[in-house]
């Protein structure tokens, strides 16, 4: 397949119109066209193009001239010095202060999204999203549990004690119902009575023979 | 992590170590002394371990050559749950009625 027809076969199952393509890259509709005629596409646009389309820059770059292919080798070769360059950046106590920067490049965003490292100075430098602590659905569910948990708990204990309380009253009135009478001071009585009607009905009967 | 996040985070640690100490005081109060050995440590370290579990993953994963050592999502996900589990277990021991 020609490089053209191979563009625009992936530019067709990308969903993407001529237009559309034109304003992701940054370029123009009339050299998308141009591409998709059979023209070279630009070495900026290589790359962009393959990660958009999804396509083989192999393919792109089948059947193209000795000029374009040297022209996009030279280009990667700028990016890769230039890599290495940042890499090797004097201490950051040495450093002039950076101007801001306004916006990044691509290739700036691609490196930053496949790897990063934890030295703040490093250029491909990314902050977690993660961090000790908890998320705020943590914050509301935990809430919840230990207020759930702290009622159960006081429940249960008052529950407990409760049911200890009765249980002990319980036991000392049956120990209290269960004790034996003072048998000793029940006959005493006993006889000090039979003694006192023993005693008068003797007196009635003095009584009686006078 | 914001410094208003940081507080908010510290009350619920604060509020959950005060649930622990809630617990271990209806535990002695139900005499539930064999319940102890298990509540004790359970519930102490799944508070901590909840509130350090990015350090503890990201200590897991320090071997690891060709990344910076950042934990899956996978893993903090999962041992957050675990941590949960184990720190309502916990609680739920301490509201166990007397044995």
């Amino acid at each position: 397949m020609k490089r053209g027809e191979y563009l625009a076969e992936k530019r067709l199952q990308s969903g993407l119109s001529e237009k559309q393509l034109a304003e992701k890259l940054g370029a123009s509709e009339e050299e998308v066209r141009q591409w998709e005629a059979g023209a070279f596409p630009d070495a900026k646009y290589l790359l962009p193009l393959s990660e958009i389309l999804g396509a083989d820059t192999e393919e792109i770059l089948r059947n193209c001239s000795q000029e374009a292919t040297e022209a996009f080798s030279r280009t990667e070769q700028a990016q890769t010095e230039g890599a290495r360059a940042a890499e090797s950046e004097p201490a950051p106590s040495e450093r002039l202060p950076a101007a801001k920067k306004q916006t990044e490049s691509y290739y700036e965003r691609l490196h930053k999204k496949i790897r990063y490292s934890d030295d703040p100075d490093s250029r491909y430098y990314r902050e977690s999203r993660y961090s000790d602590g908890f998320s705020p659905f943590e914050r509301v569910f935990g809430y919840i549990a230990c207020i759930l948990c702290v009622i159960l708990c006081i429940f249960g204990t008052v529950w407990h004690l409760v049911e200890k309380h009765s249980e002990q009253d319980a036991f000392s009135s049956q120990v209290y119902a269960s004790c034996p009478v003072d048998t000793a001071a029940e006959e005493k009585k006993a006889s000090v009575r039979v003694a006192v009607k023993s005693a008068a009905a003797a007196e009635f009967n003095a009584e009686v023979a006078i | 992590m914001s410094v208003r996040a940081e507080k908010k985070d510290v009350r619920l640690a604060v509020c959950m170590s005060i649930t622990f100490g809630i617990g271990l005081v209806c535990i002695i109060l139900k005499e539930n002394y064999i319940l102890l050995s298990y509540y004790i440590p359970c519930s102490f370290g799944s508070v901590l371990a909840l509130y350090f579990n990015y350090s503890m993953c990201k200590f897991t994963n320090r071997w690891r050559v060709h990344t910076n050592s950042e934990p899956s999502r996978f893993l903090l996900v999962s041992g957050k749950i675990a941590e949960w589990v184990v720190f309502l277990l916990s609680a739920i021991t301490a509201a166990l009625p007397a044995m």
